[in-house]
């Protein structure tokens, strides 16, 4: 009686997927919708922008990737609606100017081809930086911060007022609850700007951002081998952004200013 | 036993198998987000310039039409009983029922198509849904067919209400309300282009007409307003100014509105009703009874924000019936009382004649 249910079962489970296609390329094609978008505190909108992916072989040209009918708005605290208008290569703008504020919602409702598009941010504050340090032993600057809500943070090194500066974070620094202040750290700074002659120079910029950027942040790192080359650095990146066939990041970030180290 | 066993250690690990086994990839989970009707309205008036918030009042004066009757095509939206008793010389009486479609056909004929109606707060409403629609050459007639000839003009002098207590007025500058959603809108079938849909939705706005049933509420008098405006917290009281309006006051220094109004800026000022200012500051469940000098402003500024789902209301003659003496004595908004030095005394024509008088 067992050995027929063995048989049954293991014919089921070679019959029950027939259903699954088979794509007769070599490379797959699935086209993304590609969203971008970055809300810089206390700063003036600058815009989301709507893109597509290209099929493999296709050389990349803006003006066959941009989306120029795309309908869409910001929903600001739950409430005030933008709409965006589109501008130039896949670029979406409020007909006027407004100024990101920290601490506030922003929701990206949009539509493409029936395709409903969704994110939502919260725009971090300023990072207010306590007390800075340099640690000899990593080479690296050091930044405690006060906390806010919801918020994780990074740092980067940077020398004089734009010569050299880190390109990422080494980590991002989150927050545990009951705490009111964090460490944040850069990558370590490179011997050539550890001379003398770049003494007071050598400067921490702290960012703060939404802690959903955190999914991203740790995806878009971790050195794994490539399995799908749609998908950066092979595993699955922690986008944001939903929908059908939709990646991207609409993020909130807080850009505190340069603090001297030396 | 044996038999048991292997059951636990297959059979169940099988089943799982089966469930999850051909399960699509997803790159995102499923999500129940919709956009919304509003919003969409909002971002096509938008994307059509934004009218109302970037242009002056398209008001014409009586002797502008005058000088121009061989250029200007003059659409006259009173009753044809009225018309019949006397209208400008080669003016088209339209109804309503019909004047989007007419405009249509003939608006590119003439260099400006100009609206009259007795008051001039009709011509304005509708000026305001037909600029929106596109037609970029609208204007109404300034204090309409009241400013043409006398004959015409009681709709305006039995109007003008001076009030002697000011108790309702008051200097305090009243906040702005929080942000709220954009009001529900329904736009019907689906398959229509938002272009479509919006002229649908302003043809119905036109054929409805301008009056007390839907737009526009009659102050009657200072204190009957005061009553209506302080009994009912329903409504939201505000001014499209210019702030000169809000805050003149021939009596004192201080700022006199009447009590409870916020002032809501429009061009050239500044543009309070852009997505990006105060106009989710309307709230969307309450009335907005809206108040300007001459109560043309506010029929041209309510029919927008009707548009949008909002139950605004225009305040007919605006100050002129609210306080008149107060609007008179005050010379940086006297321009906004109506006088008789207002009247032309142009000929007119009566029936279908086409004699002058």
């Amino acid at each position: 009686m067992i050995k027929y249910l063995f048989i049954i079962l293991f014919v089921f489970i070679l019959v029950s997927c027939e259903k699954t296609q088979i794509v007769e390329s070599d490379v797959p094609n699935q086209n993304y919708i590609v969203v971008n978008g970055e809300l810089d505190a206390e700063s003036l909108f600058r815009g989301v922008t709507f893109n597509k992916t290209l099929p493999v072989g296709i050389p990349y040209d803006i003006k066959a990737s941009e989306l120029k009918d795309v309908t869409a708005y910001i929903v600001i605290n739950g409430a005030q609606v933008i709409p965006l208008h589109y501008l130039q290569d896949g670029v979406y703008m409020p007909l006027y100017e407004f100024l990101i504020q920290a601490g506030n919602t922003y929701e990206l409702f949009a539509e493409w081809e029936g395709n409903v598009i969704y994110s939502i941010t919260k725009v971090p504050f300023t990072p207010e930086i306590n007390d800075v340090s340099y640690n000899a032993g990593g080479n690296y600057l050091q930044a405690n911060i006060k906390i806010s809500a919801g918020e994780v943070y990074g740092a980067i090194w940077v020398i004089g007022s734009g010569i050299a500066k880190a390109s990422t974070f080494p980590n991002l620094s989150i927050p545990g609850t009951g705490v009111t202040t964090i460490n944040v750290i850069t990558s370590g700074i490179p011997d050539q700007y550890m001379g003398s002659n770049y003494n007071g120079m050598r400067n921490i910029q702290v960012f703060s951002y939404d802690r959903q950027y955190t999914a991203y942040f740790n995806s878009v790192k971790v050195n794994v081998p490539l399995g799908n080359a749609f998908l950066q650095n092979g595993g699955t990146t922690g986008w944001n952004v939903l929908g059908n066939n939709v990646i991207g990041m609409f993020i909130g970030v807080g850009k505190g200013t340069k603090k001297n180290v030396n | 036993m044996i038999r048991k066993k292997i059951l636990q250690f297959f059979i169940v690990p099988l089943i799982i198998l089966l469930v999850t086994g051909c399960e699509k990839d997803k790159i995102t989970a499923p999500f129940s987000v919709q956009t919304e009707n509003n919003a969409k309205l909002l971002s096509y008036l938008e994307e059509e310039g934004d009218i109302i918030n970037n242009i002056l009042l398209p008001v014409i004066q009586a002797e502008e039409v005058y000088n121009n009757l061989n250029n200007y095509l003059v659409i006259d939206l009173r009753d044809s009983s009225d018309f019949l008793e006397g209208h400008i010389e080669g003016a088209k009486n339209i109804p309503n029922d019909s004047l989007f479609y007419y405009i249509g056909t003939n608006y590119t004929r003439f260099s400006k198509v100009v609206l009259v109606s007795a008051s001039g707060q009709s011509a304005a409403y509708h000026s305001s849904l037909l600029r929106i629609a596109g037609f970029t050459n609208i204007y109404y007639m300034n204090y309409g067919m009241a400013s043409w000839n006398t004959f015409f003009s009681s709709v305006w002098t039995d109007r003008l209400t001076t009030y002697p207590d000011f108790g309702i007025f008051s200097n305090t500058i009243y906040p702005k309300k929080n942000y709220t959603p954009l009001p529900d809108i329904s736009l019907n079938s689906p398959n229509q282009s938002m272009k479509d849909l919006v002229q649908t939705r302003i043809n119905a706005f036109i054929k409805e007409g301008f009056n007390e049933d839907f737009n526009s509420v009659s102050s009657k008098s200072a204190l009957t307003f005061n009553n209506w405006v302080n009994t009912n917290p329903q409504i939201y009281l505000i001014c499209t100014g210019p702030a000169m309006l809000f805050n003149s006051n021939p009596y004192s220094t201080n700022t006199y509105h009447p009590t409870g109004a916020v002032l809501y800026q429009v061009p050239p000022d500044l543009s309070d009703f852009r997505s990006i200012s105060y106009l989710q500051t309307l709230p969307s469940d309450s009335t907005i009874a809206i108040y300007s000098g001459t109560g043309q402003e506010s029929a041209f500024y309510t029919a927008y924000l009707r548009l949008l789902g909002y139950d605004a209301r225009s305040i007919l003659f605006g100050m002129n019936n609210i306080d008149y003496g107060m609007l008179f004595h005050s010379p940086l908004i006297s321009p906004y009382a109506f006088k008789t030095e207002y009247i032309m005394n142009y000929p007119y024509i009566t029936g279908k004649s086409t004699s002058g008088h």
